[in-house]
């Protein structure tokens, strides 16, 4: 990868200093945006971030296309290792043939029709937090070929090497210590072979006043499956296995609107392929059989306010971790949440924004309120915050360690 | 994100603004002893906001301390019979650029509206909210931006008499409300006698309170022939605040029906 992110980044260099710069210059895009952001956990009352991140795109349209690079990093003095300097984020060019728009390189396929959650999004692993970077997903290289028909389109997307999302090193220390283990093992990656590539198929129609997508997903599920299996002895001992798992998915999406509310759905049903190993193991982690997920939203604008709801079904448990613990035979309680969002824009320089979800089963909920203020056309203060409310043990009753406060001036040009 | 939103809302309806004064300045000859109602006729006859094109504004809003804020737009419009298509391509500021809004409103259907933002890689339906509803922290409202098409059916029409306004002879009109729950006790309008271009329009609350002006300047005769303002101003008396639209340049063209679609958004 890294071979590539420079290679890349030279390319651009190249194309921005050879001779003839200032005309091709003028034809080359190019943007980003650098921020300084703190943030301040105030149960632990420490500094966890005091970090500089940037990200910067260069983009040239031609006649009949465009490539798009784009690379982001950055230095947190808090968490040396959290940031990169530099990384390639997408890499990737567009070809416009006719009724068909190819897409090839390391992109973002973003499907869906639901507000941030979007169990339709299947092709780019993505992360477990509420950073917006973590929901768009991660960039991945793949083929993306789109037919424009007169009423109906088509997408066809493959990725030719599964790319796993890292589980978060937290998550794993804790689940191996709550186990009782060390540590917990990595698993192997497929082998890179044209049967383990993925594939993803969509087919989007409007239906009355309704945009409905239909999609279809052959792959891998982001993160690998996990279980515990006893090893028999004088004194038992405990194993955790764990392994990637090829899943199928269908999902449909729509959205439309009624007397000026915004209304949208979007469901899959998951079916990973069984796992025989977990037959037999001891503890479960993960699901090793279909379930599904679904949003049902609905958002309106009255005034300087903007207001939106979403509720979120996850049969697979919790929407922050890709794990529920249990004894084979007993069935996870799916995750149930109410997400509120409402914004209010103070005037062209000031707005606040209050997001809110609560966990239905435990009446758990976490409140994100945040303040923007426009310093110049390109300048923005946020100052933000978390707070997270619940029953000891409960999803958001153990994040209250992280509450923070959080303060960023970003620049964009 | 929904700070940009709405943003892009505003600029919306400020291109149905600028397209509507492109078109107000299309309006024919003078007449001397016409009625209040015939000069309405006349500007909105001869203008009738119809048609396709492109165009590139300078949005800029500015408060009571005179601090200013910009915006550049590309817009594109199409309309077809009974279909009005709207696209419109943020430039400026770096932190919108890229940010697309399109716009589809056809008669007795709801209207279908998406915005289309680059980092998150494609776009979302979104509610098309109430018309009669003012504009977040702007100095216009929806009303104020669909009024032109309406004034007959809205308002009474009276004249007053005639006056010159920065060297240009106007009518000036009265319109009061046909409604009793309008937001206005009335409207002044000053109307260039030439050219029917309307120049001027104050919007008055509570009696005889200034709330409003709507400012045209800086026209221009085009090389068709028309005349044409290129700064649009919309001045809130109350707050001390200004809304100021400068026209960069404008075009009237067949704009292909590839511009308003998903395919042309997520380019």
């Amino acid at each position: 990868m890294k071979r590539l992110t420079k290679g890349a980044f030279m390319l651009a260099t190249i194309l921005l200093l050879i001779p003839g710069a200032s005309c091709l210059g003028a034809e080359i895009q190019i943007g980003g945006s650098i921020s300084h952001s703190l943030s301040y956990l105030t149960q632990e009352a420490e500094l966890s971030e005091n970090a500089l991140r940037y990200d910067l795109f260069f983009e040239r349209q031609f006649r009949g296309g465009k490539i798009h690079i784009s690379f982001d990093g950055g230095y947190d003095s808090v968490d040396t290792e959290a940031l990169r300097p530099i990384q390639l984020d997408e890499a990737y060019g567009d070809i416009y043939l006719g009724s068909v728009d190819l897409r090839v390189g390391q992109q973002v396929v973003s499907w869906g029709t639901a507000d941030g959650i979007n169990p339709t999004n299947y092709v780019n692993p993505k992360g477990l937090s509420f950073a917006a970077g973590e929901f768009k997903g991660t960039p991945v290289p793949c083929l993306q070929a789109t037919y424009f028909g007169p009423m109906t389109s088509v997408t066809g997307v493959v990725v030719f090497d599964f790319v796993p999302q890292d589980v978060p090193e937290e998550m794993t220390e804790g689940i191996a210590q709550g186990l009782g283990l060390e540590e917990l093992p990595e698993p192997t990656d497929p082998e890179n072979t044209l049967g383990n590539m993925e594939y993803a198929l969509q087919v989007e129609r409007r239906l009355g006043n309704w945009d409905t997508k239909l999609s279809y997903f052959h792959g891998w599920e982001d993160y690998p499956a996990l279980w515990i299996e006893m090893v028999p002895g004088i004194v038992p001992a405990f194993e955790a296995e764990s392994q990637y798992q090829r899943v199928n998915k269908v999902g449909l999406a729509t959205a439309g609107g009624f007397r000026g509310i915004g209304l949208w759905g979007e469901v899959a049903y998951n079916s990973p392929e069984e796992i025989e190993e977990m037959d037999t193991a001891t503890v479960l982690l993960s699901m090793n059989g279909p379930y599904l997920q679904g949003v049902v939203g609905a958002d309106y604008s009255f005034s300087d306010f903007y207001v939106e709801g979403q509720y979120i079904y996850y049969e697979n448990g919790s929407l922050m971790s890709p794990y529920a613990q249990r004894e084979p035979g007993i069935d996870i309680t799916p995750g149930k949440y109410v997400m509120v969002q409402i914004s209010y824009e103070v005037n062209r320089d000031q707005s606040v924004r209050l997001v809110g979800m609560m966990n239905l089963d435990d009446s758990g909920y976490t409140i994100m309120p945040q303040y923007t203020y426009a310093l110049s056309d390109a300048a923005d203060l946020l100052v933000r915050a978390a707070f997270f409310s619940g029953e000891e043990g409960t999803e958001f009753g153990s994040l209250k360690s992280l509450e923070s406060v959080d303060l960023s001036i970003k620049v964009s040009f | 994100m929904r700070g940009k939103r709405k943003r892009v809302y505003f600029v919306c309806m400020v291109s149905c603004a600028v397209m509507a004064s492109v078109l107000f300045a299309t309006a024919g000859a003078a007449g001397q002893d016409l009625t209040g109602e015939e000069i309405l006729d006349r500007i909105e006859a001869e203008s009738g906001i119809s048609g396709s094109g492109t165009g590139v504004i300078n949005l800029i809003t500015e408060n009571k301390r005179g601090e200013q804020r910009s915006n550049t737009v590309k817009m594109y419009r199409r309309e077809d019979s009974e279909v009005e298509k709207q696209l419109l391509e943020y430039l400026e500021p770096a932190d919108v650029k890229g940010t697309k809004f399109l716009s589809i409103t056809e008669e007795g259907k709801e209207d279908l509206m998406y915005i289309y933002f680059p980092f998150l890689g494609r776009e979302r339906r979104i509610a098309a909210g109430e018309e009669s509803d003012s504009f977040m922290g702007t100095d216009f409202t929806y009303e104020e931006m669909g009024s032109g098409q309406t004034y007959q059916e809205e308002y009474d029409t009276s004249r007053l008499e005639d006056e010159v306004l920065e060297d240009y002879p106007c009518y000036v009109l009265r319109l009061t409300p046909k409604e009793e729950d309008s937001d206005y006790t009335y409207l002044k309008m000053w109307v260039w006698q030439e050219e029917f271009l309307l120049l001027r329009i104050e919007f008055y609350k509570e009696g005889e309170r200034l709330t409003k002006t709507l400012s045209n300047s800086d026209i221009r005769e085009e090389e068709e022939g028309e005349f044409m303002p290129h700064r649009i101003v919309m001045a809130d008396e109350i707050k001390d605040t200004k809304t100021i639209i400068e026209i960069v340049e404008t075009e009237e063209e067949d704009v292909p029906n590839d511009y308003f679609t998903i395919r042309y958004l997520r380019r």
